[in-house]
């Protein structure tokens, strides 16, 4: 059997499903105690009955969905210290990151140091090492984790590379590039992206820690999936590198499970999450998505499900229009309900109540796996040969988030032209899928 | 001028920005620097500004690429100085146009050198090209023009005649690295009353309060009565082409109306910046006259650079000011225009509107 478990500030819930993958038991509870508190009590919701007990030993494979990483972000005490070395100078002294005023203030420290690209690969400054240093020894006993951005990386990516290279030599930890946790441009964008995923990964970190200690306590030593904002899951070894990723994963794995659950291809979903009112759409099972989000007032590169907030919904026109919208998306009138079987003030009808709050804790237990990802490349760049590189960095990426080697599958692989970027310049994505699985 | 207030206004910049003038993050990282800092910009009033003030209008000039990869900081200041070494001491500084960018840069700049910043501008919205402005309308001398790029390389332009501003400017602006801080246009407090578009960024600071204090449901009903201006359609952005050719991104985006706005179809050519809508294939908003675009789910203005296909968004149509309805504007716009495909006359939104 597979088990999963959602565990969000308001509750926490768990679902076992059987060999076919269909839902056998299931369990939700109010719960208000911080995350970590509630981590064993969750676990137990399926796992200390005598019952459960004596199948623990046909578990194949355990998946959490939590909205830890947004609770940080709200709260941000917990977060950790973030270097952002930017490779820039002489530009950009006077141009702070796009943070808020506490990140800003409480947790970045950063430092510009020379270096950086022109839109034509020109050189505006090459990387004196010894700033790298001089920056890294400034910084060590303040930041665990630094953050390195230089303009135009998405298609140079040689300089951020070599800092942070350079950074894991002096001995730095963690380190992240902007072209890593974004292909698209605007480097202010990026280097929130990667600031916030360098702050919040050390509260993935121990909670996904804290999870596997839980589950050695019930003999269980598989290495759970996490739920993704795409509805997909990967290991939690992959997803504490990048943390956004999880920040909407109740909203986007409670619309793929409702999609999934009610077996049909197009639909629409109502949801709360805290004191949210929400409306998702899916197309083929998955939440529709965009590449962008907001996270407080900041703009991130990560996915994020489309969700319209219908939490102040007064019948008017606006937010009908809002609904009605929706249904012309995604091609259909069908909507399904979680966890609003009390409310009243729905005005159209709905179907498939009965999965409520444990919708997502179903899609993590039985979800597949998909890696998705964009390279840049400049004008010149021999493309169909960093094409085959790409396709074969995506498998490994895919096994790395846990997907099974033999049922990987190289659904979407294109070379666009890239909007925003320098004449000439294209862009490879690639789309992977398969199933959930260690070998 | 507080961090609110300045935020009011690169909001209320972004809507008369006619869907381009810049990447939205290149206002918002000025912004915040000057919050930072600490430095505020001080505006004058259009009715007080002394006849004999000597007025320069800095602009911040690179193509969309650059502008959300590389920095913009110091260039401007730096372009400044040199021209006030050409011409001397600069009583006041006025924006080029409106929009996130140049109205930001403008007022980021006055911050950093406590010169004032006058309020209106030379076009009242975002426009692609420099004949697009009241400088151009006006035929004034737009010399010297001083280019100043991030590595300390800058051009003394003296141009025979305000046509070749916009050519050679471009061509040295590319090999600067396609971003340069820019400071032209030595012009009197006299004209500017007679020419420029008054009271722009305080019309500014108005639309960004209205949008602030109405994100959600209410935000368009509220843009459209305080703008004057005319709801086109809610939609589903349909389609967006878009390509880039001789430094400027040339397109078309098509929004079709949805629920009871079915029907009521908008497709706009942008050159940049938005320069034409069409209301079910029939022209509904020529510029001058501009449009400017809302996200229904985040209440968020947006431009031709963020949109992507299924953003649900409302399209508004905005009368230009009446300084700018004249036959000598709409002939500064016109090559633009053909540009995107129209070769027919100018005809006020309202007038196009009322009769559809």
């Amino acid at each position: 059997m597979n088990l999963g478990f959602v565990l969000t500030n308001e509750y926490i819930g768990a679902v076992s499903t059987d060999k076919f993958g269909k839902l056998a038991t299931w369990e939700i509870k109010e719960d208000t105690r911080k995350h970590e508190d509630k981590i064993d009590e969750c676990l137990s919701l399926v796992l200390t009955r005598p019952a459960r007990k004596k199948k623990s030993g046909t578990i194949r494979r355990i998946g959490i969905v939590t909205d830890i990483v947004k609770t940080a972000l709200d709260n941000p005490n917990e977060l950790d210290k973030v270097t952002l070395v930017r490779l820039s100078s002489p530009e950009g002294k006077d141009c702070p990151p796009l943070v808020t005023d506490f990140l800003s203030n409480e947790i970045l420290t950063t430092k510009i140091i020379a270096g950086g690209r022109g839109f034509d690969g020109r050189i505006i400054s090459d990387v004196d090492l010894k700033q790298v240093e001089d920056a890294y020894n400034q910084t060590k006993n303040v930041s665990p984790s630094f953050v390195v951005s230089s303009p135009f990386s998405i298609l140079f990516p040689e300089q951020e590379e070599m800092v942070r290279k350079s950074l894991l030599d002096l001995g730095a930890k963690k380190v992240w590039t902007t072209a890593d946790v974004s292909s698209l441009p605007s480097i202010l964008d990026r280097e929130t992206t990667a600031i916030l995923s360098a702050a919040s990964s050390v509260v993935l970190e121990k909670f996904y820690n804290k999870i596997r200690h839980s589950l050695q306590q019930f003999e269980i030593g598989i290495d759970p999936y996490f739920g993704r904002n795409d509805g997909t899951v990967a290991l939690g070894s992959f997803v504490k590198k990048f943390p956004l990723d999880t920040y909407w994963s109740v909203e986007g794995c409670s619309i793929s499970g409702i999609a999934r659950s009610s077996r049909t291809r197009r639909g629409l979903v109502a949801g709360r999450s805290a004191h949210k009112l929400w409306l998702g759409g899916y197309s083929d099972g998955a939440p529709l998505l965009r590449q962008i989000g907001f996270v407080g007032n900041m703009l991130v590169h990560v996915d994020n499900p489309i969700l319209a907030d219908l939490t102040d919904y007064d019948h008017n026109e606006s937010t009908k229009f809002i609904c009605e919208a929706f249904f012309d998306l995604v091609g259909t009138h069908t909507i399904v309900v979680t966890g609003l079987e009390k409310s009243k003030k729905f005005p159209f009808p709905v179907k498939h109540a009965h999965l409520s709050k444990v919708a997502a804790a179903f899609n993590v237990a039985t979800a597949g796996v998909k890696f998705r990802a964009s390279r840049c490349k400049a004008k010149g760049v021999n493309v169909e040969e960093a094409k085959k590189r790409f396709e074969s960095w995506a498998k490994t990426q895919f096994v790395s988030m846990g997907g099974v080697r033999s049922s990987f599958n190289l659904s979407k692989v294109e070379i666009i032209p890239a909007y925003n970027l320098p004449e000439g310049s294209v862009r490879l994505n690639v789309i992977a899928t398969g199933k959930a699985g260690q070998d | 001028m507080d961090e609110t207030a300045l935020t009011d206004i690169l909001y209320g910049s972004i809507i008369l920005a006619a869907g381009g003038g810049g990447p939205v993050q290149s206002g918002k990282s000025l912004v915040r620097s000057m919050a930072l800092s600490r430095i505020r910009p001080k505006l004058i009033p259009f009715e007080s500004i002394p006849n004999s003030s000597k007025v320069a209008v800095p602009i911040a000039m690179g193509s969309c690429a650059t502008l959300l990869e590389n920095f913009l900081d110091f260039q401007m200041i730096k372009a400044l100085k040199i021209f006030e070494e050409q011409v001397g001491k600069v009583d006041a500084l006025l924006p080029v146009e409106t929009g996130q960018v140049n109205t930001l840069a403008v007022l980021y700049t006055g911050a950093k050198t406590a010169i004032p910043i006058i309020d209106a501008d030379g076009t009242g919205r975002s426009i692609p090209e420099f004949k697009n402005t009241v400088f151009y309308s006006a035929r004034v001398d737009p010399n010297p023009f001083v280019m100043y790029d991030s590595a300390g390389n800058f051009v003394v332009l003296h141009a025979s005649k305000i046509d070749e501003v916009d050519r050679l400017g471009r061509t040295i602006c590319t090999e600067m690295g396609g971003l340069c801080g820019v400071c032209g246009i030595q012009i009197s407090g006299e004209e500017i009353k007679r020419i420029a578009v008054p009271n722009t960024i305080s019309n500014c600071l108005r639309l960004g309060k209205v949008l602030r204090e109405n994100r959600g449901s209410r935000v368009v009903e509220a843009l459209v009565k305080c703008t004057d201006g005319f709801l086109l359609t809610k939609g589903r952005i349909a389609k967006i082409e878009s390509k880039v050719a001789h430094g400027h991104d040339y397109g078309m985006m098509e929004v079709k109306g949805l629920a009871s706005y079915k029907g009521k179809d908008v497709s706009i050519a942008f050159k940049n910046e938005g320069l034409i809508a069409y209301l079910n294939g029939k022209p509904a908003v020529i510029s001058p006259d501009h449009i400017f675009m809302i996200d229904l789910l985040t209440s968020e203005p947006v431009t031709f650079t963020d949109v992507v296909p299924d953003l649900l968004v409302a399209v508004i149509a905005l009368m230009a000011n009446p300084k700018r309805r004249t036959k000598l504007d709409y002939d500064g716009f016109r090559d633009s225009l053909r540009d995107v495909g129209y070769v027919g006359e100018y005809v006020p939104v309202e007038d196009l509107l009322n009769g559809s």
